[in-house]
């Protein structure tokens, strides 16, 4: 997880640049929602239809209804506030700090469309019944091609980005972020032994790749709001 | 630890965006350093001090 946070007030952009992100914003929060949102209503046809509702069912809805409430929340919080007189503001370190902002915006939007790239291939291309985020991914059939074109862009995604973006932020964010990845990294440490236990002990189903991964992502999303409240 | 960067930046009427550019960092981060909840590192504390020319414990001090 990288923090890349825009400003609190104003945007420290020219108004074309302005337009240019909330254009960037608009499309990608609209296809990461229309990713999730396509992807949820396709679990829910599919939980329907098999006529039993698990717990996990239950809590996998709510992940992703969970996600779409974290874009809306991301598009409200990146959305540029432009105050009058405050884009040609003058100084040699805010036309800096306009300059990373803008940099780190560019980041989002990329991150977002590889995203949306992702969920609406698998989506438009899936040859199978399987879903990538709805738990049955074993059923999943892409054609070889996109399964490599896929499988580089999350490579990019998940590993080079993040690397990336870690040489990007300051101290500061690095602090939050090492907190965030720690408590990813721990709750699955943790996680797997505990839920193979409870299901050893016929309390909970057993431990699945998506819930692993799900906890480490949840995990890590909720460290990072407790070191950002906290630091 | 205490310290007087806010006092200082407002010498210069300086924003908190502004100040960041000049040391590199987000605005946050001089947010964070300003009001103590964050301890900068000591590269950052020593660009902090060149920016203001002054030494680090002119500026940083854990007994203010």
């Amino acid at each position: 997880m990288t923090n890349f946070d825009p400003p609190r007030t104003g945007t420290g952009m020219t108004e074309g640049a302005t337009m240019l992100v909330r254009f960037a914003i608009v499309i990608g929060g609209f296809i990461a929602l229309l990713f999730l949102g396509a992807t949820a209503v396709g679990f829910v046809h599919a939980v329907a239809d098999g006529g039993n509702t698990s717990a996990r069912d239950v809590a996998i809805i709510g992940g992703i209804l969970l996600a779409m409430a974290g874009i809306l929340y991301a598009i409200w919080r990146l959305w540029p506030r432009a105050t009058p007189g405050e884009a040609h503001s003058s100084g040699p370190g805010e036309a800096r700090t306009r300059q990373r902002n803008r940099t780190q915006m560019l980041y989002i939007g990329l991150a977002a469309a590889i995203g949306g790239v992702i969920g609406l291939a698998t989506g438009f291309f899936d040859q199978g019944d399987g879903n990538l985020f709805g738990g049955n991914w074993e059923d999943l059939k892409l054609p070889p091609l996109l399964a490599l074109v896929l499988a580089g862009l999350l490579v990019g995604a998940f590993i080079v980005l993040p690397l990336y973006g870690f040489r990007m932020i300051d101290d500061y964010k690095r602090e939050q972020n090492f907190i965030a990845f720690t408590g990813g990294c721990v709750s699955v440490l943790a996680g797997f032994p505990v839920w193979a236990v409870l299901h050893a002990g016929g309390f909970v189903p057993p431990p699945h790749a998506f819930g692993i991964f799900a906890i480490a992502y949840v995990s890590m999303f909720a460290s990072f709001i407790y070191a950002r409240w906290r630091l | 630890m205490k310290n007087r960067l806010k006092v200082l930046r407002a010498e210069r009427d300086w924003s908190q965006a502004e100040l960041a550019g000049r040391l590199d960092v987000s605005r946050q981060a001089v947010n964070a350093i300003e009001t103590g909840k964050h301890d900068p590192s000591l590269p950052l504390a020593f660009r902090i001090a060149r920016l203001f020319d002054m030494r680090i414990e002119e500026i940083f001090d854990d007994e203010l």
